[in-house]
């Protein structure tokens, strides 16, 4: 069964909609994905699912609202899903619950299908996916000693239909592939991990012989970084110059900028009396944050979860805040526009404005080779551009282990798995937890390095919804010393647990 | 329809299925049908377009199919592969490996019985939903009116509080006036609200669920039951929060308990306070440790971790008993307790429910230990939890309250909620998290609110003897409190 299969549920949910006078928003995705992984070149494990549902939002003409989903596309279940969405909307009212009318504001973009231009599930036999496995391993080499590598690969085939009262109903994909490698050892004890990965809308996009190359590389890079930091001082708490890879880059435009300028969080430390703070200085001149969605990549999304074109956004304009990210239902209150950036992971959600893909931009970034950067190569590079703290050390970080937001305050942290201090080379560090506030961080960044690298993946969960996300930034973003950008107390690690 | 879908499905699979040169010898599966409905509450005001009152209906499980040459199967159950398992054969098929432990399919077993059903909730979710409403909005005016019972209606029998709490909940929605206008063709009714500034502080969510599981194997293990679920979350300016989670609807007069805290410790953390000088410890709360636990000791005591190297601990150390938390704590797994969200009588693999101490006297006892690697690992399967808490320690020596535990400490903080903690690599145990509303605890009282950095070492702060684990009121899991191995910093 296809989302585009399904006209006669469309058709019912919408007659039944009319017929209480409701405005319905009518969101059908469609997903299969298979998982497997390899560990030292066994097959460990597999599993498919499969699932279509539908999730509907119901607006009564005085803005009340209800919401169904139902994972039965049957015209029967879909028509008992409206009635039900109708119910909650009616006790909605009755209970004096907020309202919305944005929708009413909206026109019909017509019947669309977005072109399908990836390679769908069920044109990829597994057992290929299973032969790429193997060659996945096989391109990391040889390893030390004692280190152990599994290998994932994920893909998923989702497809979205939405439909809205006005007359939309638009049709698109939001594929993924990811190919990932997790390494572990014990080095004197103790464990570790590093990993690397390649990602894209399907499997010719992660499971080509050059992409395996990369995957491999980007692990070999993180497992040399994570033994020789494993038993590293640690990075002595304090504020420093830091250098941080186009991941964490990421994770910096993510949780200090992205989450704060979503419309309906209008608590964020970046809002103003419930309206986003645009005009105000948040990065250096010459810095800008740009979310929007990329075609081909992980966490493309063409068109919002309200059936809006997602467009592409520049939160940050040469240092200005100058635009959030816009719901139907939020951006206007919010004093931004809508710019379909809107979620849903799955049907069952009730969709909020969230990123998609999200970088720092830097004007006049410094020369830098592609591909990965060894400690010291990042070392040689700063230092060459006279751009190493003549004060106290520089810090590089590298491999994000992910980060969160508080936007009332402002406050954001995220984990890096290693530091080195650059200096005429790299002395390894423990990784170490970088945390700041919102208002200052991008404040500080002085310099970039290299092309864009926007392929930075990760999870990004808001209210109980988890979404994939992406971004990056340069190759490497250079960050002053800054009072509000501190590295927390020693993170040593911890031998004396046994008893 | 599940015993439906379960049986179809049960049939289909005996019936000798075979494709790509290998026959279906043996399966077992889970098969879940549920539905839910749940109501928001943001800053002051029920529904809108993002907590919009939601009902949810989903069939779902997952199956494990084992071939004649060995390979197993391992899928998700969407409706349609219920209701057609055939259409999905070929797929299943292709996507068989040979893992590396497998365990015995589940024979026929007798289950404990356990308490998983609440016909209050089951009746919400089927039938009238204004209670939820209800208990939202009754509970949000009365924080937003500072816990002062006296100015809103109060009640003991469970339907009389409900409707006394639906009177309470019309100031929130007050409607001051409404205008019609038309935009687009459509005619539009504008609603102008006026609530209580102080209602703005409030946010916060209840969801109720019910359904029916069954786990069944071709080996004739079969098990089915109805369940239900609750989750009661409130909060005050984003400040802080309290929740209830049950399998069945909370007493009135837990309910009261909660929103006393509530009231309590939102009017404390509406204060911006200082963080106190000289060595501060920390007293995690029991959500606060309970994530700790999560984070750090269950990747840990994971078997399959274990045999992989992957953890920090090894099999030896768990078959040497090594110390691992001050002697008087235990740390347990669960899953019988009454109406507990982890509790079941069986897991998805007919792990019959069952409580064992992982870690007793502070010695590591027992892993967590999956079907498939029981006997390699040389331990008995453990119970598998199905919801919070998924850990539980105890200790005889537990402080009484969290006054005592206060006034045990002197300088410090209490700790609700950390920020970061998924970003911290659970294999070495140590932190260094944000915790921006975090309460100050000052001459053994608790103050205001203060933003802190909590560094600290979670293996050592387990066995300091400076360590000790508290009891909260209306909590199973108990919170800790520790003295040393702990940095606090303002941020």
């Amino acid at each position: 069964m296809d989302v585009l299969d399904l006209d006669h549920a469309v058709d019912a949910a919408l007659e039944l909609a009319g017929v209480g006078g409701a405005y319905l928003i009518l969101r059908l995705q469609q997903v299969e994905e298979r998982r497997l992984s390899m560990l030292d070149g066994v097959s460990d494990r597999a599993r498919s699912t499969a699932w279509l549902g539908a999730g509907l939002h119901v607006i009564l003409a005085d803005g009340s609202l209800g919401f169904a989903s139902t994972d039965d596309c049957a015209p029967d279940a879909i028509r008992a899903a409206v009635w039900q969405a109708l119910r909650l909307a009616e006790a909605a009212r009755v209970h004096g619950a907020e309202r919305n009318h944005e929708v009413w504001r909206l026109a019909s973009t017509g019947r669309r299908v977005l072109p399908t231009t990836y390679r769908r599930l069920h044109d990829t036999p597994i057992g290929d996916q299973v032969a790429a496995l193997r060659d996945a391993q096989a391109a990391l080499g040889t390893l030390p000693p004692g280190t152990s590598a599994r290998t994932s690969h994920a893909l998923v085939d989702e497809r979205w239909r939405i439909v809205r009262s006005d007359g939309t109903d638009v049709t698109f994909a939001t594929p993924r592939a990811v190919l990932r490698h997790d390494l572990t050892a014990r080095l004197e004890g103790v464990p570790i991990r590093a990993g690397g990965n390649v990602s894209g809308a399907d499997a010719m996009a992660v499971l080509a012989p050059e992409r395996l190359a990369v995957a491999a590389a980007r692990a070999r890079l993180a497992l040399r970084c994570a033994r020789e930091t494993a038993h590293a001082p640690a990075v002595q708490p304090g504020n420093y110059r830091f250098v941080v890879d186009h991941a964490l880059a990421k994770g910096l435009a993510h949780e200090a900028i992205g989450h704060l300028c979503e419309s309906d969080v209008s608590e964020s430390i970046l809002f103003r009396d419930g309206r986003l703070r645009r005009g105000d200085r948040l990065a250096a001149d010459g810095v800008s944050v740009v979310d929007g969605p990329l075609a081909g990549n992980y966490a493309d999304q063409p068109i919002g979860a309200n059936g809006i074109e997602r467009q592409t956004v520049s939160l940050i304009t040469d240092g200005i805040l100058t635009a959030g990210l816009g719901d139907l239902f939020s951006a206007r209150r919010a004093g931004i526009r809508v710019s379909g950036a809107c979620r849903a992971a799955n049907y069952r959600d009730r969709p909020a404005p969230r990123m998609t893909n999200i970088r720092i931009l830097a004007r006049n970034p410094l020369p830098c080779p592609d591909g990965e950067l060894e400690p010291e190569a990042v070392a040689a590079l700063v230092r060459g551009a006279g751009l190493l703290d003549p004060r106290r050390p520089t810090i590089y970080l590298t491999g994000y282990r992910g980060g969160q937001a508080h936007p009332r305050r402002g406050d954001f942290l995220f984990a890096a798995g290693a530091a080195y201090a650059l200096g005429s080379g790299a002395a390894p560090r423990q990784g170490a937890t970088l945390s700041g506030l919102s208002e200052s961080a991008l404040l500080s960044v002085l310099a970039a390095f290299g092309t864009l690298r926007l392929d930075a993946i990760g999870t990004c969960s808001k209210d109980g919804s988890n979404v994939s996300g992406s971004g990056g930034s340069h190759g490497l973003l250079v960050l002053d010393a800054d009072p509000r950008l501190t590295i927390g107390a020693s993170t040593d690690m911890v031998a004396g647990w046994q008893g | 329809m599940t015993r439906t879908a379960a049986e179809t499905l049960a049939d289909v699979l005996s019936a000798g299925l075979a494709t790509g040169g290998a026959s279906v010898t043996g399966w077992r599966f889970e098969v879940h049908e549920g539905q839910s409905v749940r109501v928001g509450l943001r800053h002051g005001s029920l529904g809108g377009p993002y907590v919009t009152p939601a009902a949810a209906a989903r069939l779902s499980g997952s199956l494990e199919l084992r071939w004649s040459d060995g390979a197993v199967s391992r899928a998700g159950l969407d409706r349609a592969a219920l209701l057609a398992p055939t259409d999905r054969l070929d797929e299943w098929r292709a996507a068989a490996f040979e893992p590396r432990w497998l365990a015995p399919l589940p024979g026929t077993r007798a289950l404990p019985t356990v308490q998983t059903h609440d016909p209050f909730i089951a009746n919400l979710v089927t039938g009238d939903i204004a209670p939820l409403f209800s208990v939202l909005a009754g509970a949000a005016d009365r924080l937003a009116r500072g816990g002062d019972s006296s100015r809103t209606h109060s009640a003991s029998g469970g339907e009389a509080t409900r409707l006394d709490l639906e009177n309470a909940c019309r100031p929130l929605g007050r409607v001051e006036g409404e205008t019609e206008c038309s935009e687009n063709g459509w005619s539009v009714h504008t609603q102008h609200s006026a609530r209580p500034r102080e209602a703005e502080r409030v946010s916060g969510s209840v969801v109720v669920g019910a359904g029916r599981r069954v786990v069944r194997s071709s080996a004739g293990f079969h098990a089915a039951w109805a369940e239900t679920r609750c989750a009661l979350d409130l909060g005050m300016d984003d400040l802080t929060g309290e929740q209830f989670a049950s399998r069945r609807w909370p007493t009135d007069a837990e309910l009261a308990v909660l929103l006393e805290e509530l009231t309590v410790r939102s009017a404390q953390l509406a204060v911006e306070d200082d963080l106190p000088a000289g060595e501060c410890g920390v007293v995690f709360a029991p959500a606060a440790f309970e994530a700790l636990l999560r984070r750090f000791l269950m990747p840990n005591l994971d078997v399959r971790a274990m045999l992989e190297g992957r953890a920090t601990f090894s099999l030896d150390d768990v078959r040497a008993g090594c110390q691992v938390a001050a002697p008087a704590v235990s740390i347990r797994v669960d899953t019988t307790v009454p109406y507990g969200l982890a509790t079941s009588p069986c897991s998805s693999e007919g792990i019959p429910a069952g409580c064992i101490d992982l870690v007793s006297e502070g010695r590591l006892r027992h892993p967590l230990v999956d079907p498939g690697v029981a006997r390699p690992a040389g331990f008995a399967p453990t119970p598998v939890p199905r919801g919070r808490p998924c850990l539980i320690a105890s200790s005889d020596s537990a402080l009484d309250s969290l006054e005592a535990a206060c006034s045990m400490l002197g300088t410090g903080v209490v700790v609700r909620e950390v920020m970061g903690l998924h970003t911290q690599d659970a294999r070495r145990g140590s932190f260094s998290l944000l915790v921006p509303d975090a309460q100050v605890v000052r001459l053994g009282r608790p103050g205001g609110r203060v933003a802190v950095r909590v560094s600290g070492r979670f293996f050592l702060d387990l066995l300091s003897p400076g360590t000790a684990l508290v009891r909260f009121r209306q909590s199973l899991s108990p919170g800790l409190l520790v003295r040393s191995d702990v940095t606090v910093e303002p941020v």
